[in-house]
């Protein structure tokens, strides 16, 4: 009888072994995952994670809740994937882990981009992947790992290619000497809110004015640095920002102003100007609006298209790119 | 005249550099209508001096002047120099207002009408505990009052901005309650301007009652001050005028502590003079202040972290030279 036990103990134990691997998260954390993932969680940066589970085509795995997701800014999150609307919620307004919720709603993984969470998620035996999203060449990291964790090394490795080519593509095509003055910018808080905007900016044949070598996060100005840029192209981050850009006579002086070029950086999954898989579609949008040869060769239109079908497994139709696209003038 | 010369330096600080040609060349196209600079260079020195610095001076010396007299007035109604606007509540009260305001999304003129109702219902709140204690002389109590009294609508807006979306409304309240000149524009001084002027002037115009006030209720009855009415109407402009920094600026505290010390210190205790001095070194003070916040490093400092940090040094002096005097 004795012996039969631990036969039956033996078995089990391998049977958990063959459904079990190990994958080695961006901390350098070895977690062992079961092999087939099905039932994920995204706290902290949730739309930023999101859109990279959505890159592997994986959105439906996603079962924890997205608070915010009612406001318009983020209604592309819920279209992508319609259940996380009615998912449960594991984090309060604040980012806090809500970890009762969280213990009952059992996901295999749960990824966060926030080392804190990680230590409290352990501390509770919950399996937790550590991202981590600072320069644009760590997107190649995220998605090989996302690729690993879901099985789909295919498509990770195409999305990498896609990223490449797309900046080959434009860097072949920029062949304009005199770079536009850039200025990416929130007119309500006065800064530029991500470091990410100096390489999109620098990818899409433009100079960043606020590139000085920096390496906070956010980069804070006044009216009058702004007058004394003097940027030719404005991006703002919403359609409030194009308001005041238009209507503060503060700014009126700028080429960008007395030129009409102010745009809007689009939203779809994420806001494209920030950490998020759709970057490069954010390099080629800011690329046609810098360089107008670039417009010509490769439309963005197009290119949304062949993306969301290709990586978000999303059908996008004209109406879902022109709103993407429509708030992005005057 | 010290602050007239400051003002007309404070008209070279900043980003945009300007020489002094510039200037010069400027000030003969707009007296004179001639000059060597081309016209995209007018516009832009236009909107620069017009718009950005002219506004951002005013402010600075209004905001600076308001919390000066509103500190000496409150000093000076409750007997008592360790009163100022911040430590009564009506800063916490009216950044409580103004974050609501924001929260509902109210128009800039119901923002402005948030802001002074809970300026001034902090204010009521600090007093009330005067009388419910049953020692309305005390020191203490209306200290502790106001130390209540700035927890609470401290709290509320902690609440407000727990629940407020972090991507958008947050930010823009965290950024404001730090206490900045960046946001100062003409049309906000604009709506704001005459009804600090007025405070300004009509607590400067009272004071001389102020003095009657310090002897003690009764003595000042016995002199012919209306008591009741002085108090009123002082604790409704100071508040008035304080709050509407608030709008203006978000929090900047300390001035409204430690002006009336060093105008009292510099030209004695007659509130006829401290009130209307404190107005000009209040001006002063957070105009250099706000000098230093957009020139000492290439990120502009909020005003309201500078006036803290310089605010404590000089109220540390302050207390020492005081402190020298008595013994």
């Amino acid at each position: 009888m004795k012996k039969l036990s631990w036969i039956l103990v033996a078995t089990v134990v391998l049977a958990i072994q063959i459904n079990a691997r190990t994958i080695t998260d961006m901390a350098n954390r070895t977690v062992t995952i079961d092999e087939k993932i099905s039932k994920v969680a995204t706290v902290g940066s949730i739309p930023v994670i999101n859109s990279f589970i959505f890159a592997v085509g994986k959105g439906d795995t996603i079962v924890s809740g997205l608070n915010f997701a009612k406001k318009s800014t983020w209604k592309y999150q819920q279209i992508f994937q319609p259940s996380l609307i009615n998912n449960v919620e594991i984090q309060g307004v604040a980012r806090e882990i809500l970890i009762e919720p969280m213990i009952n709603l059992a996901p295999q993984i749960v990824f966060t981009m926030d080392f804190a969470t990680v230590e409290l998620l352990e501390k509770n035996n919950i399996p937790v992947v550590f991202l981590k999203w600072k320069n644009a060449e760590d997107i190649r990291e995220v998605i090989s790992l996302m690729g690993e964790i879901y099985n789909e090394k295919d498509v990770a490795l195409n999305y990498i290619e896609y990223f490449k080519n797309s900046m080959d593509k434009i860097e072949k095509n920029l062949t304009v000497e005199v770079k536009p003055k850039v200025l990416f910018a929130n007119l309500g808080t006065l800064d530029t809110p991500h470091l990410i905007a100096e390489w999109w900016i620098d990818k899409a044949g433009g100079i960043s004015v606020t590139n000085n070598g920096r390496t906070n996060e956010k980069f804070t100005f006044s009216h009058e640095q702004v007058i004394a840029w003097n940027p030719d192209i404005l991006i703002v981050e919403t359609p409030k920002d194009l308001k005041i850009a238009y209507e503060d006579s503060r700014f009126s002086t700028i080429n960008a102003v007395k030129n009409r070029q102010v745009f809007v950086a689009p939203v779809a999954a994420h806001k494209w100007s920030n950490r998020t898989s759709e970057l490069p579609l954010m390099v080629l949008w800011a690329a046609n609006i810098f360089h107008k040869n670039i417009q010509n060769a490769f439309p963005i239109e197009k290119e949304m298209k062949y993306f969301y079908d290709t990586f978000y497994k999303y059908k996008i139709n004209e109406s879902e790119i022109k709103e993407i696209l429509g708030n992005n003038h005057e | 005249m010290f602050l007239i010369g400051l003002i007309h330096l404070s008209f070279f600080i900043g980003k945009y550099p300007i020489s002094l040609n510039e200037y010069v060349q400027f000030l003969k196209y707009y007296f004179l209508n001639e000059t060597t600079l081309t016209e995209d260079k007018i516009e832009v020195l236009n909107n620069i001096f017009f718009n950005v610095r002219f506004p951002r001076i005013i402010t600075a010396v209004l905001i600076g002047a308001s919390l000066g007299v509103a500190g000496s007035t409150f000093q000076a109604i409750f007997v008592n120099p360790l009163v100022s606007p911040g430590i009564l509540g009506v800063l916490a009260g009216s950044s409580f207002g103004a974050a609501l305001g924001l929260v509902l999304s109210l128009p800039w003129f119901g923002v402005q009408i948030l802001t002074f109702v809970f300026g001034f219902c902090a204010v009521l709140l600090s007093i009330t505990f005067l009388f419910i204690s049953k020692r309305p002389k005390s020191t203490i109590i209306l200290i502790l009052g106001g130390i209540i009294s700035s927890a609470l609508f401290t709290s509320f807006l902690a609440i407000l901005k727990y629940s407020s979306d972090p991507y958008d409304v947050l930010p823009t309240i965290v950024f404001w309650l730090m206490g900045t000149l960046s946001y100062s524009d003409k049309n906000t001084l604009a709506l704001v301007f005459v009804p600090m002027v007025f405070g300004i002037v009509i607590l400067s115009f009272s004071s001389k009652y102020l003095n009657a006030l310090s002897l003690g209720d009764e003595e000042a009855k016995s002199l012919g001050v209306n008591v009741k009415y002085i108090k009123i109407y002082s604790i409704f402009f100071a508040t008035l005028i304080s709050s509407l920094t608030v709008v203006l600026a978000g929090v900047i505290g300390w001035i409204g502590l430690i002006i009336p010390h060093i105008t009292r210190l510099l030209f004695g205790a007659d509130n006829k003079i401290v009130v209307p001095l404190s107005a000009i070194i209040g001006g002063i003070f957070l105009l250099s202040s706000d000098m230093l916040s957009r020139s000492l490093f290439e990120y502009e400092i909020p005003i309201g972290i500078l006036t803290s940090i310089v605010g404590i040094f000089m109220f540390i002096f302050v207390f020492i030279k005081a402190k020298q005097t008595i013994c």
